[in-house]
């Protein structure tokens, strides 16, 4: 009997857990896009305004930053600097793919740095300011969206994995 | 005095996810997701049907041999 209380119990945590964890990837969404937002705030005034090398320019942004996007940008500045790929566009590419897969990063942000990637370091200062404008509304907007589905679903997921949990704990007992 | 015993369990167990699936339902359609909603439900009958379905063989058992129908 015993046995069967604990069992149901470790059940129920471990489903709840689950489904905070579901719920946790929204937030962090949100938390990732401003992440993102603010690289590239930095970025346009290092290229805009220093002319640093994009490389450099790139671990100037990141250095008092965190989240999940940070590891994209390290990734493109040592490929970049180890010469591994022939154009930023592939070491882009490239290095998009790599976090394609982490849960709180949503497609349309990749969709936006995919496309923001093509044009960097295409053009002369205005145009690049022009596209890092661009980029900016589109993640704002994303946040926007980010936000609705936070609201929307992270609470779901949150009652949802509880729900479960005990669901299974009844249904076994 | 054994039977009876395991039928009440079995009655609370079926009441308990009764009220379980009615509030996933709730917290479903609350998030806009009727579609799910109503696969829960489906889930939740089929689950107790499945609980319920040797009580239903022994009801028909005992009708047949209390009214002799074999």
């Amino acid at each position: 009997m015993f046995l069967k209380i604990a069992s149901s119990i470790a059940i129920v945590i471990c489903c709840t857990l689950l489904g905070i964890h579901m719920s946790y990837r929204y937030k962090q969404r949100i938390y990732n896009i401003r992440v993102l937002q603010s690289i590239l705030a930095h970025l346009e005034t290092e290229i805009v305004y220093y002319s640093t090398f994009l490389s450099q320019a790139i671990r100037n942004s990141i250095r008092t930053l965190d989240g999940d996007w940070k590891i994209f940008f390290i990734e493109v500045a040592d490929i970049l600097e180890n010469r591994k790929e022939y154009s930023l566009a592939e070491a882009w590419n490239k290095s998009l793919k790599k976090i394609q897969k982490n849960p709180c990063i949503g497609k349309a942000e990749l969709d936006i740095m995919y496309r923001f990637g093509l044009q960097l370091g295409n053009s002369n200062r205005q145009n690049q300011q022009k596209y890092f404008e661009i980029a900016q509304q589109q993640l704002k907007i994303e946040e926007e969206n980010a936000r609705q589905l936070h609201l929307r679903y992270g609470k779901m997921y949150r009652s949802l994995g509880l729900l479960l949990g005990l669901g299974i704990a009844i249904i076994l007992f | 005095m054994e039977e009876a015993k395991v039928n009440i369990d079995i009655i609370f167990k079926i009441a308990a996810i009764g009220i379980l699936v009615a509030v996933v339902n709730h917290v479903l359609i609350r998030a806009g997701r009727e579609e799910i909603a109503m696969l829960t439900t489906l889930t939740g009958v089929v689950i107790v049907l499945l609980m319920v379905v040797n009580l239903i063989n022994d009801l028909f058992n005992s009708v047949r041999s209390i009214f002799r129908l074999y």
